[in-house]
């Protein structure tokens, strides 16, 4: 491997003009794909839905305005401007009603709006969908539930499609969209009748994505007719061939696969304008097409890291419109472009090769949130890859983030994942595990609020916030004669929500099938083309759900303090710890002083603490094991919030770690809660290897800040190296890093301006740090750092 | 066998290759004036009252069967300690909501502190880390830092002695088995100026490091920069030659003034007048003074480093 070389190499003029020209303009919202797509069904209203959609996707794909930069080497969006936020009239556009005028003045993830698109949104498309949308059919059918339960057990998924898929990108570059077209026009001349749609929906898909990508040959080529620069003009001419050649056969030369990867990628998001459809490993798929092109002598290492730059910024044109109060959960609208670089291949050996350097490389030049950049660190990686994610971790783009296959496969296999696919495992948006090419994870069913539980369980069932009966009464704190009688309760309470939630989660599964059938996506998914099932129906090979447990750290900080202060020490009164919480520790700052201080924490390494954590999470995931999905596959869960902390703390009231109402839970999903980790990262680790990684076979979420300093020496970077090698050993799944100052931090706030394309990790994912809501701008000031200056 | 420990603090990135935890000792033969961890010189543990963690909650003061605490609402310190009262029972402490009342250390046995030692074990293997004994001065409870050293040896572990060097060479004679690596500071040349900052002669330290370099120990000499008062070019030229002359093949490192450790006088109730007026030097000035030392032909580590003063 030419390392030396790659680590020398710079960042092209072209590239820092395209990232410039994209950064500066603004963000709209777009309704052009709505309006084609509510014209359709209005003149379309009996077809079969899968039909429809992929009509409709197809029509869309025909007539939605393009645009090519001449400057640009890799082609295509789905709107013409970058980032806008496309609305989806089929998943759900209530909020957009509510919404429209607000877009651009909210707290969190801004959009412009035309007037005139206001318009037509409320007169021609909002009318039509009412009442057809999923969120309608959601509503109709389960709105009471989703919202009885819906402080313990979130559920997700209910206006917008899926996505969160890592599809079979390899095949599709192997075969190009006509042989596969081809295939499933074959497949449906020996298909039974019912099956037979199937296939055809799909075909037509597949024929609308071939004409779109004819579409950016006929631009290229007629813009390379009028342009005055010659090397504009060789640029336009050459995207023109390949999109021409991409239409009909596989891509053959790098730049050719980097390009259909991309059209792939633009058309899933454009079906179904969803989060997360991640490219998986690319650095392994890619590399064949990169290594014949070196040894053909027709490509070099730095044209090389230039088309992927150009890849890299693709990735960050495509953003996710949310309502107001998902973008809470989820600032800084992440995509989820999920690369996963290194791991080990199916023998077992070091994968990291050329492309993993050079996509660490192109993450260096450009630092922008997307992709989300992931390593898969093994016992087998090379000091050398080791070392260069520590060097990119250090440069503060909070990225590369970490994933360990020494405890990642077995959580897999756990599951029922055949060791060819645990091996092969990438990451899903922010931090799902996935296997490549062949799984709906269905990875955000819902969220577990065990905090809010446990707030029943010793408040007779009654909400701390408002007063209302929400769980089981099974008694108060004051009526547990014994630690183990309150967790029998907790356990009641528990089951009581965890039963209701998976009705809940099933149903809305089934609504997906039914109102959004993926036609497009069902062509790169393995299994949906055998099984003549469209994947939201269970096509996939895999079809896992996933529940994410919320918040260990909180949770065993609760019981730790329970246990140690009322029923071993009897230093506080069940009560008075009562009284305490309810009033919101009005007038009684000691008791609150005293919980937060006297009684040990998660994340410091004390083992009788971490272990409430251990068993709970262990409890719940065995829990989750026991039901099967509305595909007929496996719960499992998860450990991480991405940012929904913050909300998810709105909905608790004071609790007895010491947090006041409202307040934040811990962050992340491993992590300790900030400020309360006082014995420094090792420390930390450790208590989060007290947690069996196997009960988050969906994913999990480990924060850790540290400062600058830590990485300027090369002594600095080898010691962070062997952190990250301790981390693989103590078998975490997951863990991320923000490199970055707290002054820095403070003057980003305060000067938004200069600080524009500051990036910070905010949970699974990078965002704009000026772009986010003030109140979690806050929040990533207050987390702890390591490294001493 | 227990010994009285100040803290034990894990992730520590300079007391020695790695990653590594450091036990700090409490005990120093010296009194340095510029000492940065002033609650390390006394051997016997004193409890503290840090007015800025107190919420005047007024717990400490109806605990206390011995009388030693009195509340002041007009003067600081609000919470008045009177030791001679204090019987160290610890009771306050205990039901103080916060921090505020703490004791400067504990005593814990040598297996304890082994133990606590060792938990980062995993860490030390991938980083070529260990454990660190530091002070206080490790030389003042000697039997206790030998006895820890020799258990974390036991697991093959890495270990370092961070040292003054103020004891009788048969005391640090038994450290050499069960060290890897002896990290020794040395202030001042001159004998006047070191009685005057440190309370003691440097004779001893002196021969004491000339002993230890001749046994071909691995040798980390460490000088404090103290602002016109180490950090002098006559200073560091002189104990260049000294340590070119007895240990040539020895690293050297420059620690610089951390002006940090002045907050933890203020709230010991200690004056900090010694501290007026003094900055930490600038990186030009430490660069010409590792010029100085690498002009007599030392190796010099060039890191930059202050020196430590964990704030509470
Ligand atoms: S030798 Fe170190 S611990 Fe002892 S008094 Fe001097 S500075 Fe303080
Ligand atoms: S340690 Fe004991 S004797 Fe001393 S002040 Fe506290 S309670 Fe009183
Ligand atoms: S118990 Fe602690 S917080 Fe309360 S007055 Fe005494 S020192 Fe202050």
């Amino acid at each position: 491997m030419e390392l030396d070389m790659i680590r020398g190499l710079s960042s092209s003029p072209r590239i820092s003009v395209l990232k410039q020209r994209m950064l500066d303009e603004p963000r709209f919202l777009s309704i052009e794909q709505a309006a084609i797509v509510t014209e359709y069904y209005r003149a379309n209203p009996d077809r079969p839905r899968n039909i429809q959609r992929a009509e409709s996707f197809a029509e869309t794909l025909r007539r939605i305005e393009i645009r090519i930069d001449p400057l640009e080497l890799i082609v295509g969006n789905r709107t013409a401007g970058v980032r806008a936020g496309v609305v989806s009239p089929e998943a759900g556009i209530s909020w957009i009603d509510e919404e429209i005028e607000r877009l651009p003045v909210r707290p969190q993830d801004k959009f412009e709006v035309r007037p005139e698109d206001i318009e037509t949104f409320r007169s021609d498309i909002r009318p039509f969908w009412k009442g057809k949308s999923l969120e309608d059919k959601v509503k109709a059918l389960l709105g009471d539930e989703i919202g009885a339960i819906g402080k313990v057990a979130k559920i997700n998924q209910t206006d917008h499609s899926q996505g969160h898929i890592c599809p079979n990108t390899k095949d599709w570059l192997a075969r190009g969209p006509l042989a596969i077209h081809d295939d499933f026009i074959a497949r449906s001349k020996r298909a039974s009748k019912e099956k037979r749609g199937f296939y055809l929906g799909v075909a037509t898909a597949l024929r609308g994505a071939m004409d779109y990508i004819e579409r950016y040959a006929a631009l290229a080529k007629r813009m390379s007719e009028t342009e005055d620069s010659p090397t504009d003009r060789e640029n336009l001419r050459e995207i023109a061939r390949i999109c021409a050649k991409l239409v009909k056969e596989p891509p053959e030369i790098f730049r050719e696969a980097v390009q259909s990867l991309w059209f792939l990628f633009v058309l899933l998001h454009t079906e179904s304008n969803a989060s997360s459809f991640s490219p998986g490993r690319a650095d392994q798929y890619l590399y064949s097409y990169y290594r014949n092109d070196l040894d053909k002598g027709i490509l070099d290492r730095v044209a090389a890291l230039e088309i992927i730059e150009a890849l890299w910024l693709k990735f960050n044109q495509i953003v996710y419109l949310r309502n107001s109060n998902s973008a809470k959960y989820f600032a800084g609208f992440p995509i989820g472009f999920n690369i996963a670089i290194g791991g080990v291949d199916d023998k077992g050996k070091d994968a990291a090769n050329e492309l993993s350097f050079l996509f660490l490389k192109a993450q260096a030049h450009i630092g922008l949130p997307q992709p989300n950049l992931s390593a898969r660190l093994s016992e087998q990686s090379s000091e050398e890859f080791v070392r260069e994610c520590a060097r990119v971790i250090g440069l503060g783009s909070g990225m590369p983030q970490v994933f360990n296959d020494e405890s990642i496969m077995p959580a897999l296999m756990a599951r029922g994942i055949s060791s060819k696919d645990a091996w092969n495992y990438a990451i899903v948006g922010c931090v799902e595990l996935t296997m490549h090419g062949n799984a709906l994870g269905w990875s955000d069913a819902a969220m577990f609020n065990m905090v809010k539980a446990l707030e029943l369980t010793i408040n007779n069932g009654k909400c701390l916030l408002t007063g209302k009966q929400m769980g089981l009464d099974l008694g108060s704190l004051a009526d547990y004669r014994t630690y183990e009688e309150l967790e029998e309760a907790f356990r009641t309470q528990m089951d009581y929500f965890i039963e209701r939630m998976i009705k809940a989660c099933d149903r809305v599964d089934r609504l997906h099938a039914e109102v959004l059938p993926s036609p497009f996506l069902s062509s790169v998914v393995d299994d949906c083309a055998g099984k003549g099932l469209d994947v939201t129906a269970g096509g996939a090979h895999y079809n896992l759900s996933g529940i994410q447990a919320i918040q260990p750290a909180n949770l065993a900080d609760c019981l730790a303090a329970i246990k140690q202060c009322i029923y071993i020490d009897h230093s506080v009164t069940a009560e008075e710890a009562l009284a305490a919480i309810r009033s919101n520790y009005e007038g009684n700052e000691r008791l609150r002083q005293f919980l937060i201080n006297k009684v040990p924490k998660y994340g410091n390494d004390v083992d009788w603490v971490d272990e409430i954590a251990a068993k709970w999470v262990s409890y719940f995931a065995a829990r989750m094991a026991e039901y099967t999905n509305a595909r007929g596959g496996p719960y499992h869960a998860g450990l991480y919030t991405v940012s929904a902390h913050v909300p998810m703390g709105q909905n608790v009231g004071a609790s007895l770690d010491g947090r006041k109402a409202k307040d934040p839970l811990a962050d992340g999903g491993m992590s300790a809660m900030y400020g309360r980790d006082k014995n420094g990262p090792t420390a930390l680790l450790r208590s989060v290897s007290k947690v069996h990684s196997c009960d988050g076979s969906n994913g999990t979420l480990l924060n850790m800040k540290f400062l600058p300093e830590f990485f300027r020496t090369e002594e600095g970077i080898a010691k962070f190296a062997s952190f990250l090698r301790t981390f693989v050993k103590l078998r975490i799944n997951h863990v991320q890093f923000n490199v970055i100052r707290k002054e820095d931090l403070l003057a980003a706030k305060s000067h938004p301006d200069e600080w524009r394309s500051l990036t910070v990790r905010v949970a699974g994912y990078t965002a704009y740090f000026t772009e986010l809501a003030n109140d979690l701008q806050d929040e990533i000031i207050a987390r702890t750092s390591y490294g001493e200056i | 066998m227990d010994g009285a420990i100040i803290d034990i603090k894990r992730f520590t990135l300079h007391d020695g290759p790695g990653i590594r935890s450091t036990l700090f000792l409490k005990g120093c033969s010296l009194r340095c004036a510029w000492c940065q961890n002033p609650e390390g010189v006394d051997a016997a543990i004193n409890l503290w009252y840090f007015g800025n963690q107190c919420i005047h909650c007024c717990q400490c003061e109806s605990v206390c069967a011995y009388g030693a605490l009195l509340l002041d609402e007009e003067h600081e310190p609000f919470v008045q300690i009177n030791k001679s009262k204090c019987t160290r029972c610890g009771a306050c402490m205990a039901s103080c909501p916060t921090r505020a009342l703490s004791f400067d250390g504990k005593t814990i046995s040598a297996a304890a502190a082994a133990e606590a030692l060792l938990r980062d074990v995993e860490f030390y293997r991938q980083s070529g880390g260990g454990i660190t004994i530091s002070g206080g001065d490790p030389l003042v409870q000697h039997d206790f830092a030998i006895e820890v050293l020799r258990l974390c040896k036991k697991e093959k572990v890495h270990t370092a002695v961070e040292t003054c060097l103020y004891a009788d060479y048969e005391v640090l004679e038994r450290f050499i088995p069960v060290t890897d690596l002896f990290i020794v500071d040395l202030k001042l040349a001159d004998d006047a100026m070191h009685r005057e900052y440190t309370h003691r002669s440097n004779e001893l330290i002196k021969s004491n490091y000339v002993r230890l370099a001749w046994k071909k120990v691995d040798l980390l000499t460490r000088i404090p920069l103290i602002p016109n008062i180490t950090a002098t070019e006559s200073n560091i030229a002189a104990l260049a030659r000294f340590i070119r002359e007895e240990n040539p093949d020895g690293r050297v490192e420059l620690m610089n003034f951390n002006p940090l450790a002045v907050n933890k006088y203020v709230l010991m109730n200690k004056s900090t007048e010694f501290f007026e007026g003094m900055k930490p030097l600038s990186a030009s000035e430490i660069e010409e003074l590792q010029k100085l030392l690498e002009s007599e032909g030392l190796s010099v580590v060039k890191e930059h480093r202050r020196l430590r003063s964990e704030g509470r």
